[in-house]
């Protein structure tokens, strides 16, 4: 005999449509193993429903929506500090660039260092603001929005 | 209370709005994220995470579906890309001072085996047994079809009341 156990607990917790309900209520009058397992699920259903979880402090939500706003705003302040940067790093670089260029005492060695610092600079604080604002559309909840 | 959608809305421009909205839901997705995660400072966390998440996408967000299964996936995202579960769950308590249940062992032994479950299980029971969801209702959620949910939790209890009886027996 084929036993519907995934039935019974859609059964028990009364999620099953008129046709299935008596399906399963067909199988019960005749399958002793099916009515052990229903009451089973009925124990564990009285249990489950007498507990339920423990609240944390009401403190501790207000700290929480705090700690969820500063992280948005340092979100923000990220991008503004990095772009900042960027347009300062960019002048001083370029400025840098020319006065180390014009300088014939400096050895090209260091004025290629000079060079790869200013640009590698550059590149990574472009790359953080980058992945800053759009790190949303990479992520999948973003596409599902946009859905 | 303010509608949902209403809030949704408010929430787009106003931040008493926003706090409104992130209180609303704060309890429910940080008791389920711990349900998934097994860890209290995990769960807080990443569900934070999710909030901001969903925060910076808020203009996007189309008022008239519902907001919580946006979030809550959202959630699932993170714990899944960190990909790091543990044995834990939230503490339990009576719901009511009468019931029975009231012995301290007993609502420990529940817990304990509660965290040995597999991060899935605990997450379908959570969302049954505590959020008290319909099937249709988890499986908006979870982004699953309603059959998969009735089998997904059918072998969560099973591995629930088995380990109870063994718990029993011992």
């Amino acid at each position: 005999m084929r036993h519907p156990e995934e039935l019974l607990s859609a059964y028990a917790d009364g999620e099953l449509p008129q046709d299935k309900r008596r399906e399963v209520e067909e199988h019960l009058k005749i399958c002793e193993h099916c009515r052990r397992e229903l009451e089973k699920l009925k124990k564990l259903e009285g249990i489950m429903g007498k507990i339920k979880v423990k609240d944390l402090e009401e403190e501790l939500w207000r700290v929480y929506w705090k700690s969820v706003y500063n992280r948005i705003e340092r979100g923000v302040g990220w991008i503004l500090f990095s772009l900042g940067m960027i347009i300062l790093l960019s002048w001083g670089g370029i400025e840098l660039l020319k006065s180390v260029f014009s300088d014939t005492t400096i050895p090209l060695l260091v004025k290629i260092g000079v060079v790869s610092t200013v640009f590698g600079l550059v590149v990574l604080l472009v790359s953080v603001v980058r992945e800053r604002i759009w790190i949303s559309r990479d992520d999948k909840y973003s596409r599902e929005v946009e859905k | 209370m303010m509608d949902e959608r209403e809030l949704l809305r408010r929430a787009k421009q106003d931040k008493k709005a926003l706090e409104e909205l992130v209180k609303r839901y704060a309890k429910r997705l940080y008791f389920a994220t711990l349900a998934l995660v097994g860890d209290e400072n995990d769960a807080w966390d990443i569900s934070q995470e999710a909030f901001v998440r969903v925060l910076r996408n808020l203009k996007r967000i189309d008022e008239n579906r519902g907001f919580y299964p946006y979030l809550y996936r959202t959630m699932r995202n993170l714990v899944l890309k960190r990909g790091k579960t543990k044995e834990g769950f939230a503490e339990l308590e009576v719901s009511s001072p009468e019931e029975e249940l009231e012995r301290k062992e007993k609502i420990e032994e529940v817990r304990r085996v509660l965290s040995s479950l597999p991060p899935e299980a605990r997450e379908i029971i959570y969302l049954r047994h505590f959020e008290g969801l319909p099937y249709r209702k988890i499986a908006e959620i979870l982004g699953i079809p309603e059959g998969t949910v009735m089998s997904r939790l059918h072998h969560a209890r099973k591995k629930l009341l088995k380990l109870l009886e063994e718990n029993e027996t011992s």
